[in-house]
């Protein structure tokens, strides 16, 4: 019985043209309209100097010739901290970047303590640190120290020359370091604009669902349909799945769009990381929770017109408030504190956590189970008001 | 096959639709159920099939409540609404193969799919999207439906509004086949013709009451009402002693010009019309007969079937 539903359904939605053409057209005109929109504004910061943390462990180490030069690296703005955690301060600052130059540093490379292998220069990337950005940083560091190293040679005795010529190799002096947090660099317009209006699409169903489930209310199908032993759970599963699976086809659809078509038409390119396998958890917890809202709009409205005012708006709100339209990171911190209760913020969140931030599974669980939780509450009530449904 | 007894049922913030309704309806029967527009047919449907539940009262299907045997009455009972209740998106076929498998108790999907088509005369029609066929084609598919669990009780509303003569014959025919086989219908209509050529039983209600129910002969007097057309005023006829007095005797009435009631001898037919021959009372037209369903419906409810609420 379940199987036919299901059959149904799918015919329904494989037939109804129009319905599809919306739920996949429209996000894909936004994304695009929005990305190649928005790009400039959201590169303007980066265009500014990248703010690279310089910490030193000993104040009197500025006067060093290996700290000097290393201070005057170009093409990033030094910040100078002292006596700070540079882990700390790259979140909080929102750093790219921090050289750490430790005092053992200093000193191995001063005098007779050259011959030894020398303690690292530790640089600390923030998590959302562009690949290219850190290359560029690594490599001027690297340069850097290659000067250092050239004056060094040129200036060694002939005795210790042999020495320090095994001993410098240059990128063994500089330890890598990702750092990782919750708190990431503001996205790019492209890791912005494809799982925030990926997401509206996604609540979108609610007026194809609510607008065939007043259909079928009127046409007397779901009267006949409950003069039938069919359990009202089914009926509602039966619209369930073949949502989810255009859910998850636009999923993929939006993002091939940031990763393939945006570049093509000028925009940036939408990079993904080894966790991309994570999209798939978190498209399914939005689904379900953008499913079980129309289900609920659908059994509760009773005309047409009110199925698309109130889903429609009520999905503007969730967009307006949830970060989908303005992002979150230039609203004041009340808009942002009221953004975490649509649930739409909670799979943006949830999306940004994997694009931006490389979180893991245990990194998105928080936004999946909150969106699950609300995906029950309204599938349970939408069964409710079924089976309370009057028919005239 | 269906008992009703002392119902009531109210939308919500609605005065009582129906009130202290009673209602029988014999296995194997063919009941008729006319009223006009806004008598409460559709709610008294409803609730007979269960999809709206009464405030008071019982309903019981074959001696069955639904509180404990909704799937079992499910099972043996179909509804036919008045809309056209099945996807136009989809083929007949594949419309009559989605409903045939709402029902666990079908055991061949693919013989009750095509008794339900030879049935409706929709053999020609299966494979085309239901949306596309024309008003008589929807109304049989709609009964097509309705026909796939074999039901022991068919429950009927308007089934053949708006259609053509060829999907009214196709319809007619196949509620009688069923019914001769030993399905019960309870079936409403707008077309009294229809419910004088089909129905063994009609009950009329307007209000959420019924007026008046039974056997079609039994209430409409077979052979016994006189409806007599003269050319006279009132107080012309009230002018003769012997005629006021039969007049009396037997409870007609006279009203524009018409005289109207019940004669159960034919032999009383005859004397009023030497009384009016005596009296030399010209008559312009003359019944004497079966009432028409339409005449009782009108006198019972004062409104048409059709009239607007």
């Amino acid at each position: 019985m379940l199987y036919a539903i299901l059959k149904k359904e799918f015919l329904l939605v494989r037939r109804d043209i129009h319905a599809l053409m919306v739920l996949f057209v429209m996000p894909v005109a936004f994304i695009l309209i929005m990305s190649l929109s928005l790009q400039d504004t959201f590169q303007k910061n980066e265009t500014d100097l990248p703010a690279v943390g310089f910490f030193l462990e000993n104040t009197a180490d500025k006067e060093t010739p290996v700290v000097q030069l290393l201070s005057e690296l170009s093409g990033f703005q030094l910040i100078a901290y002292e006596n700070k955690n540079p882990e700390d301060v790259v979140i909080a600052d929102k750093l790219v970047a921090a050289i750490q130059i430790p005092r053992e540093f200093v000193n191995s490379l001063s005098g007779a303590a050259m011959a030894k292998e020398p303690v690292l220069l530790q640089v600390y990337y923030a998590p959302t640190t562009p690949e290219s950005i850190r290359k560029i940083l690594f490599t001027a560091i690297n340069l850097k120290l290659a000067v250092y190293k050239a004056e060094m040679i040129v200036n060694a005795k002939p005795v210790e020359k042999n020495n320090s010529e095994k001993n410098l190799k240059i990128a063994s002096w500089v330890q890598e370091n990702e750092l990782y947090s919750q708190q990431a660099r503001q996205p790019s317009s492209v890791e912005q604009t494809v799982p925030a209006w990926l997401i509206f699409s996604m609540f979108f169903v609610v007026i194809p669902i609510s607008t065939t489930f007043l259909i079928e209310k009127q046409h007397g199908t779901l009267q006949r349909l409950r003069t039938m032993p069919v359990p009202s759970v089914y009926f509602l599963i039966g619209k369930l799945i073949p949502y989810l699976c255009i859910n998850v086809i636009q999923t993929l659809l939006m993002f091939m769009v940031g990763i393939f078509l945006l570049p093509m038409l000028g925009g940036q390119a939408l990079h993904l990381s080894d966790n991309a396998i994570l999209l798939l958890p978190m498209s399914l917890a939005v689904s379900v929770a953008a499913i079980s809202f129309a289900l609920l709009i659908a059994t509760l409205v009773r005309t047409t017109e009110q199925a698309t005012t109130i889903g429609g708006v009520s999905n503007l709100i969730f967009a307006a408030i949830g970060g989908v339209m303005v992002p979150t990171f230039v609203m004041p911190e009340v808009m942002q504190n009221l953004a975490r209760f649509s649930p739409m913020n909670w799979g943006l969140e949830g999306y940004l956590t994997i694009i931006l931030r490389q979180g893991n599974l245990a990194d998105i669980m928080p936004e999946v189970a909150k969106l699950a939780v609300f995906a029950m509450v309204l599938f349970s009530l939408s069964i409710w008001f079924y089976r309370r449904t009057k028919i005239t | 096959m269906i008992s009703i007894h002392d119902l009531t049922y109210a939308y919500p913030s609605a005065s009582p639709l129906i009130q202290n309704f009673d209602l029988h309806v014999r296995k194997g029967c063919l009941y008729g159920l006319l009223g006009p527009n806004g008598a409460g047919k559709t709610t008294l449907i409803s609730l007979i099939s269960g999809l709206n539940k009464p405030q008071s009262g019982d309903v019981l299907i074959d001696g069955k409540s639904y509180t404990a045997n909704q799937n079992s009455i499910f099972q043996r009972m179909s509804v036919v609404p008045q809309e056209y209740a099945f996807y136009g998106q989809m083929t007949a076929y594949e419309n009559l193969d989605f409903f045939s498998r709402m029902y666990p108790g079908i055991k061949s999907v693919t013989n009750a799919i095509q008794l339900a088509i030879q049935l409706t005369g929709l053999e020609n029609y299966q494979h085309r999207l239901s949306k596309q066929f024309s008003g008589g084609l929807k109304r049989r598919l709609n009964l097509a439906i309705g026909l796939l669990n074999n039901p022991d009780l068919l429950i009927l509303d308007e089934p053949t509004t708006g259609i053509d003569p060829q999907s009214r014959h196709f319809i007619l025919q196949a509620i009688k086949d069923l019914n001769t086989q030993g399905t019960t219908v309870l079936y409403t209509s707008h077309y009294m013709e229809e419910v004088e050529q089909l129905c063994d039983d009609i009950a009329i209600m307007d209000h959420g009451k019924i007026l008046v129910s039974g056997t079609l002969d039994s209430l409409l007097h077979s052979d016994s009402v006189v409806k007599c057309a003269l050319a006279c005023t009132k107080e012309v006829l009230m002018q003769h002693p012997a005629l006021v007095n039969f007049m009396k005797t037997h409870s007609l009435a006279f009203e524009d010009n018409c005289l109207e009631g019940l004669l159960e001898a034919s032999s009383d037919f005859y004397i009023l019309m030497e009384l009016l021959q005596q009296y030399n009372i010209p008559i312009e037209s003359v019944h004497y007969g079966r009432q028409s369903l339409e005449s009782l419906f009108f006198q019972l409810t004062h409104r048409s079937l059709r009239d607007p609420d």
